[in-house]
């Protein structure tokens, strides 16, 4: 039943899987692993019934067109997010234990940034991605998505501004940013 | 006010390497001009460092056994059976907790259901509901505990081979030496009887062993180099309720050679890039197994 092409596909497939995983990753709620993984999930059950022409960076495009496509589904399935950026942004409350809570399970702050933003500035700085491949991504024009990342970061540094001047983590919070331990550096 | 030859699109743009050479040094020679800018330039390059230093680690952990290709695919398979396939269009999360790709692994057919009766009939009641995968009944679905365990030996040992494998210098804490001690030590730190295979005909030197971290109690790890400097790491561990009879070793992505043999559950990862463990996986099976004792 399985063809040398399907084959291959497959190993394209399985080849992108990690980048996959990654961007689900840092993209989803609370950043849970199983919840990202489950995206993964439905992501390569629908490459796998699609059209099996496109093949290196064009599959990763694609693969990621549908996982975002997913994942904003679910978004809107669940509203899941109306609080946590989803066209809002809502940097953390300074200095609240609440907000201590949530910086623990997004180190990054990126729930700070709206999806649409954060979309774009991940598969950029994760992925790698060109501003073209992130418009095609994404369905957007390239100055587009080079705004949504300059808005993203904006966002970004709103929420670690208001990081920097709360005092449980400032110190850390400060010094990581200041200089990233060699060492935690796994990249790739 | 002075014009500002470079808009923030054009320094985004800069960060995150999207212009051509010429323009990049146009502008990192302006930047040396113009320290506030620089200073905010700096600061969006701190940022792309963090979120690479959170999130960068996700591509390299092992993908766990049900979201490979071959498992995806069959559950997709088996989905498009079921008359009530209506999830592809609009999938809501739940639906696709349903739809899950645990559930293959019982329906793999009757060696799994011969298993368990196998079990129960020769007075073995395997506790299946045991605390190491209890998580994964809190997403509804009947895992294989078979899949469970490999996942957790493959990530255990990807973890080692990492962690203590690559290390350079220390990778062991102690020598074999004089030959066979060190599977007498490794037994009194880890509570079992360790077979230190040689795999010298393989090309794999012993350096040594080290007690490593198990879910509970210890286990040991191995670490053999050969003549280029490449690592090999072997790691045993003890299973808890292991499946009975089924010895065979699968390969997973890390990449990692894990299967189970009774009470232990053994890992082989290697410093060797891509499919070379995968490639080799049959080998270095029967290796461990037909080695002569080290």
């Amino acid at each position: 039943m399985e063809t040398i092409r399907d084959i291959g596909y497959r190993d394209e497939l399985a080849r992108f899987t990690p980048n996959l995983r990654r961007y689900a990753r840092a993209l989803v709620r609370n950043h849970s692993s199983e919840a990202a993984d489950e995206l993964v999930q439905t992501t390569l059950t629908r490459a796998l019934g699609g059209d099996q022409a496109r093949r290196g960076a064009r599959l990763l495009v694609w693969l990621v067109s549908i996982l975002t496509g997913l994942h904003r589904e679910q978004v809107r399935d669940i509203g899941a997010e109306q609080k946590l950026g989803f066209g809002g942004g809502e940097s953390p409350t300074v200095g609240s234990s609440s907000s201590w809570k949530s910086a623990r399970r997004d180190p990054a702050l990126l729930s700070s940034i709206p999806l649409e933003y954060r979309e774009a500035l991940l598969l950029v700085v994760l992925e790698n991605m060109s501003y073209a491949q992130v418009a095609e991504c994404l369905g957007l024009s390239v100055t587009t998505v080079g705004t949504r990342v300059a808005r993203a970061r904006d966002y970004l540094a709103k929420a670690q501004a208001g990081w920097s001047s709360d005092k449980p983590l400032s110190a850390t919070q400060g010094k990581a940013a200041r200089t990233p331990a060699p060492y935690l550096r796994v990249v790739k | 006010m002075v014009m500002r030859p470079f808009s923030d699109v054009d320094l985004h743009a800069f960060v995150d390497d999207q212009v051509n050479p010429e323009r990049r040094a146009m502008i990192a020679s302006y930047l040396k001009t113009a320290p506030d800018e620089a200073a905010r330039v700096e600061s969006w390059r701190r940022q792309n460092e963090a979120i690479r230093t959170v999130f960068g680690s996700a591509a390299s952990e092992p993908v766990p056994l049900w979201l490979t290709i071959g498992q995806v695919a069959s559950g997709r398979e088996r989905a498009s059976t079921r008359p009530d396939h209506a999830s592809d269009s609009k999938s809501s999360a739940l639906r696709q907790r349903i739809s899950s790709p645990h559930r293959q692994d019982w329906s793999k057919g009757w060696t799994a259901c011969a298993c368990v009766v196998l079990a129960f009939g020769t007075g073995l009641a395997v506790p299946y509901a045991a605390p190491q995968w209890a998580h994964a009944v809190e997403r509804f679905l009947p895992v294989s505990p078979r899949v469970e365990q490999l996942h957790r030996l493959s990530t255990r040992t990807a973890e080692a081979q990492t962690t203590y494998g690559t290390d350079p210098d220390h990778p062991v804490e102690i020598l074999d030496a004089p030959a066979g001690s060190l599977a007498t030590w490794l037994k009194r730190h880890v509570g079992f009887s360790v077979r230190v295979p040689d795999l010298k005909r393989a090309g794999w030197t012993l350096r040594g062993g080290r007690v490593v971290p198990d879910d509970a109690g210890r286990a040991a790890l191995m670490v053999y180099e050969n003549a280029v400097g490449d690592r090999l790491s072997l790691r045993i561990g003890r299973i808890n309720n292991p499946a009975p009879f089924d010895t065979s070793y699968e390969v997973t992505p890390g990449p990692t050679l894990v299967w189970m043999d009774g009470p232990l559950g053994f890992g082989i990862a290697s410093s060797k890039e891509g499919s070379w463990l995968a490639d080799n996986a049959r080998d270095l099976y029967r290796a461990v197994y037909d080695s002569p004792e080290s």
